[in-house]
């Protein structure tokens, strides 16, 4: 008797988490990913080890084992991409970021969870992405800039598997890039409230000798007044495009 | 045997016939969510596309020759004031009617229909321009999807406060409520940047819509908005229309990336600033029939 509480007791004790935190759940069961979040990195300047430049601080970078393993002719390529990026840059004409640019550009985003659909509304040029849940992807050949996104739940992770993409989307201002069979894997899960652990595997036979990872935390914005404005990139690209340097 | 038969095929009829008013609203009511909101979750798509052209005329009269559809009911979506027009101050109706002729000879690009332009269309244009829409509701919110543009909307009912009111938004700042099977979405906090039609009906950065959605049947929402601008019209005026659920099985909304495809505006300008040193002028309009 005294035993079986014993062992009860240390059971309960373990199932308490350590920082008296637990994440939230929906009715389901499954966490529930609903709020603000944002990444806290220089990801979207570099997604390898950089150094600062103008306006652009040093990073540790986000890419496991510090190396992108391109083919010769896709190393060459994200070296042209990296000497002309002011002007080849898409984000700089205001087109949608791809995935997964989108979550470390520095703008906040919100994730809407239901059963069925997990949508996030990004900040960036009103960006969106629909994750359908346990669907299959559509036959192609299809191209989007922010590719087809089907989502699983695998214990507490949402997974999310993404093909259909374009070749036009970069993966950060360095000209990192990739061709139209991109494959990315997301994998978001929750380390407590207020944390997201973000890892994405990278596949595309036609850039990159295997596949690679990167990874982040994601932090909730708090505030409680907190709500995504607009950044309506293409009305700043268009004054540009008028102005002096544009015509 | 025969009468029990007749009785049965009496009964299915009563059956069909109070379902059916049922559908029309009579008895209907909305399933409802977990944290109490009606269900209105789906794919919809409004019956005032004609509206995307212009707020007060409809259709474009031109393009319903080239398309076939010349005599056709042609609705329009202004209920008040009762000439289905504007009611701008004289100070907005100059402004408008200028824009009207450099709609005709566009020479800068704010003479162009920011929708042309692939910007943000606002509210309610929103929801009347071509393309549906998906409604979202995880507890305590409700997120409205546009095809058009992928635009979307992100409405708290939590009763929070707007924004401040000098941060100025395309899409405004919605705060909304349940009233009974209505969705009453306040909305503020605009810019001046954006038109209600492709006629340059337009507004200044003190427009207030009032937009209320009311599920009226498994299939249907009746939309209502009230504008008001004390800057830019007399009197707040009143747009009504239905919008329907998709009948598609499956339905996901596609990805319109407009920007990136954007081509029109450079031979718009183009012409307009040729015909402009030509010396042509004019104003767009068109003759609607009945007018």
């Amino acid at each position: 008797m005294t035993r079986a509480f014993l062992v009860f007791a240390v059971l309960v004790a373990l199932r308490v988490p350590a920082a008296g935190q637990s994440i939230p759940r929906t009715p389901d069961g499954r966490p529930d990913l609903s709020g603000i979040w944002q990444a806290i990195n220089t990801a979207g300047v570099n997604i390898l080890p950089h150094h600062a430049e103008p306006d652009m601080p040093a990073g540790l970078g986000v890419v496991e084992g510090n190396e992108i393993p391109y083919t010769p002719a896709a190393a060459a390529k994200q070296r042209e991409n990296y000497a002309n990026r002011a002007k080849l840059d898409p984000v700089n004409k205001c087109f949608l970021p791809g995935v997964p640019r989108a979550t470390y550009m520095g703008f906040p985003f919100q994730i809407v969870q239901t059963p069925n659909q997990v949508t996030i509304l990004y900040e960036y040029a009103h960006t969106v992405r629909n994750i359908f849940m346990n669907s299959p992807h559509p036959k192609g050949p299809i191209e989007w800039w922010m590719g087809d996104s089907r989502g699983r739940w695998e214990g507490d992770t949402l997974v999310v598997d993404v093909v259909h993409f374009n070749d036009q989307t970069w993966f950060d201002k360095a000209g990192n890039h990739h061709s139209e069979a991109l494959h990315v894997i997301e994998r978001y899960t929750p380390i407590d409230r207020d944390h997201l652990n973000y890892e994405v595997t990278i596949e595309d036979p036609k850039v990159f000798t295997r596949a690679w990872k990167m990874s982040m935390p994601l932090y909730r914005r708090i505030e409680r007044n907190m709500q995504i404005l607009e950044y309506e990139c293409a009305a700043f690209d268009e004054a540009f495009r008028e102005g002096p340097a544009g015509r | 045997m025969r009468q029990r038969i007749l009785w049965t095929a009496v009964a299915a009829l009563v059956w069909l016939w109070t379902a059916a008013l049922a559908g029309q609203g009579g008895r209907w009511s909305p399933s409802k969510l977990a944290d109490g909101q009606p269900d209105m979750q789906g794919h919809w798509i409004s019956d005032a596309v004609g509206a995307a052209h212009s707020i007060e005329d409809g259709r474009d009269p031109d393009a319903d020759i080239i398309q076939g559809r010349v005599g056709e009911e042609n609705p329009v979506v202004i209920v008040a004031p009762p000439d289905n027009r504007i009611p701008y101050t004289p100070e907005f109706a100059k402004r408008r009617q200028q824009l009207l002729r450099d709609i005709f000879t566009p020479t800068r690009v704010e003479h162009v229909d920011p929708h042309v332009r692939a910007l943000l269309d606002g509210v309610p244009r929103n929801g009347y321009v071509p393309g549906g829409m998906q409604i979202l509701q995880a507890p305590g919110a409700v997120t409205i999807l546009y095809e058009s543009n992928h635009a979307w909307r992100f409405i708290p009912l939590d009763g929070r406060p707007h924004a401040p009111q000098s941060l100025k938004l395309y899409m405004g700042d919605s705060r909304g409520r349940w009233e009974g099977n209505t969705l009453v979405v306040d909305v503020t906090n605009f810019n001046e940047d954006t038109w209600l039609d492709s006629h340059g009906s337009i507004h200044s950065d003190a427009l207030h819509v009032v937009e209320r959605w009311t599920l009226v049947g498994p299939n249907r929402i009746q939309y209502e908005a009230t504008l008001d601008d004390p800057k830019a019209f007399t009197r707040p005026w009143k747009i009504a229309f239905a919008v329907n659920r998709r009948q598609e099985k499956v339905y996901e909304i596609f990805e319109d990336s407009r920007w990136e495809g954007e081509r029109a505006v450079a031979p718009i300008l183009e012409v307009g600033r040729r015909d402009k040193a030509a010396g042509i002028t004019g104003i767009h309009e068109h003759k609607r029939q009945g007018r």
